[in-house]
């Protein structure tokens, strides 16, 4: 799906569907090439191996429909996601495009996975290195912050404690059940 | 034939006749600013004077980042802006600077190396913050541990790094102080001594819950107030005349009859206060739904509110980008397109109204909305407005 057809898509949902469109989509206007360094990460709201290590073990069910289409702003694991999806940038939803390094720090969500109805913990990671994908974007960002509510704000580039460390796209990887 | 044959004659007589010099243009000429006029405004880095409908000058800022924040030396003569480098372009060392800017040129005259922590987000009001005695710049941090750096305008030089965990953005508040917003809802208050070390750090009671009526970050300060407004249309001020800041009464900028409507406070930059009347202004919008993310939505109207007597004086229509907008979400960066993103007021006594949509900015008599350009012809479609002279 080219990011024609889905903006397409979106504006036929209407104006309630399109409230969630919200900042990081001006967050990435601005950000053009902008970067940050090698930072310290004092302060990990998850660590890059947890996440890794958790969505490896979740196997995402068969469903029909957006809900299951990688590649569509409306798959369920994208409910609060932000950015470039990924897998229109050349990687998958839980893993980067080549040559990109996911962020070590990032924002969470919860999204209901329609096949079981259970809720699920995501980690939107940013994949850097790379100058925005500029393919599908999507931004269902629900439960975002306010930038001073830090760890749970999409407004922030997370790519911010990178040592390579251009905004590039976004994966969104399963953690486990958030009633766990 | 004889008379056709001199004319060209006679006119090329003319125009070298005894007494006149051609004046020829010299080279490697360029501009200076004259003494800046309170209808100068800053949309991002272009200076406008929006009275005249006239560009002025850019800012030579070095990075890519649109909508750094502004402040400016106590004698006017100097800006400073914040800036991030890299040794090769998009990668290699990171180097922060405060770079001062001679706001006669907008030219660079000289830079402070910062610590490269410098936050690199959405937010532009709270990013950098000059005490209100001109002298200590602070600078927000984000790494994503938070912290502010100061530093000296007049040695210009770096003071040093202040943490302030769980608390972010920077707002002046006092002569040496500084407070900033924390994610449970209240204020951090910093106070420097004279020479910009840290002498204490304060937390005010919390005035707003961030999970249920949440501030938005583009504050206005109003005298000894700063003015916020939260998602729900609430206006908090907090006093800050005295030592530490004082939570103010708040007040709903949506009547019973505009919520009934669906009235909300809306925009990129939703406020702007003229000091000497005490005036408000607010982007406002109809929506069914309560909005994730205000600022992606533009205000359809402009309204103006007393704030002594917190009653609203004036709705104005906010003009609409163009009739070719396809809306939120059309393109990365694209707000609504329905209204005006942002506003601000010229101060003095024949105050301005300047509103930005995507496509074009307006400006008006403030106080009685009258249009002075319905679109300004000589100036950048939209951005971030900052006063030149505050």
């Amino acid at each position: 799906m080219d990011s024609t057809n889905w903006i397409d898509r979106r504006f036929e949902t209407g104006a309630s569907h399109l409230a969630r469109l919200t900042s990081r989509r001006s967050f990435l206007t601005r950000l053009g090439t902008l970067l940050l360094g090698g930072a310290s990460i004092p302060l990990l709201p998850l660590s890059r191996a947890a996440a890794q290590a958790a969505d490896a073990g979740f196997k995402d069910p068969d469903i029909e429909g957006d809900a299951g289409e990688p590649m569509n702003c409306d798959k369920w694991r994208y409910c609060s996601i932000d950015g470039f999806m990924s897998p229109c940038c050349g990687g998958s939803a839980s893993s980067c495009p080549p040559g990109t390094e996911m962020s070590a720090v990032t924002w969470i969500g919860t999204c209901t996975n329609p096949a079981d109805g259970i809720d699920y913990l995501i980690s939107y990671n940013d994949c850097c290195g790379k100058s925005p994908c500029g393919q599908c974007f999507c931004n269902n960002n629900e439960d975002d912050m306010r930038s001073y509510v830090t760890a749970r704000s999409n407004n922030i580039n997370w790519c911010l404690a990178h040592s390579t460390t251009a905004y590039h796209s976004t994966v969104a990887l399963v953690l486990g059940r958030a009633d766990a | 034939m004889i008379s056709r044959l001199w004319l060209p004659g006679i006119l090329i007589g003319a125009a070298i006749t005894p007494g006149f010099a051609q004046e020829f243009d010299s080279f490697g000429r360029s501009e200076v600013l004259p003494e800046p006029e309170r209808d100068w405004v800053f949309v991002d880095y272009s200076l406008v004077d929006v009275a005249d409908d006239r560009f002025l000058g850019l800012i030579g800022v070095a990075e890519t980042f649109p909508s750094a924040a502004i402040e400016y030396s106590a004698d006017g003569s100097s800006l400073f802006v914040v800036e991030t480098f890299y040794t090769r372009g998009n990668r290699g060392d990171r180097t922060d600077t405060v770079t001062i800017f001679d706001t006669s040129t907008l030219g660079v005259s000289g830079e402070i190396v910062i610590p490269a922590k410098r936050a690199l987000m959405l937010a532009v009001t709270g990013t950098l913050a000059l005490t209100d005695n001109d002298r200590f710049l602070a600078v927000f941090n984000l790494t994503p541990a938070t912290s502010i750096s100061v530093v000296d305008v007049e040695t210009r030089s770096f003071v040093g790094e202040i943490s302030t965990p769980g608390c972010s953005l920077v707002f002046a508040t006092g002569d040496l102080s500084y407070a900033m917003i924390c994610a449970n809802g209240d204020l951090l208050s910093v106070s420097l001594d004279e020479n910009g070390r840290e002498v204490s750090k304060e937390r005010t009671e919390q005035f707003f819950d961030p999970e249920v009526d949440p501030i938005r970050e583009p504050g206005v300060r109003y005298a000894d107030e700063w003015l916020f407004a939260s998602f729900d249309g609430i206006l908090h001020s907090v006093d800050v005349s005295g030592s530490t800041p004082r939570i103010g009464e708040s007040w709903s900028l949506l009547t019973a009859s505009d919520r009934d409507q669906n009235w909300r406070i809306t925009g990129r930059q939703p406020l702007a206060v003229h000091q000497q009347s005490g005036r408000l202004y607010v982007l406002a919008r109809q929506n069914d739904e309560p909005l994730d993310d205000p600022a992606d939505w533009d205000g359809t109207e402009i309204w103006s509110f007393d704030l002594a007597t917190r009653e609203r004086v004036q709705r104005l229509e906010a003009l609409p980008e163009s009739d070719e907008s396809e809306g939120a979400g059309a393109a990365i960066g694209a707000t609504s397109g329905d209204g005006a993103s942002n506003i601000q007021v010229t101060q003095g006594d024949e105050p301005l109204l300047v509103s930005a949509a995507g496509s074009g900015i307006s400006v008006r008599h403030a106080m009685t909305g009258e249009y002075l350009h319905e679109r300004l012809q000589n100036a950048p479609s939209s951005g971030w407005l900052s006063l030149r002279i505050r």
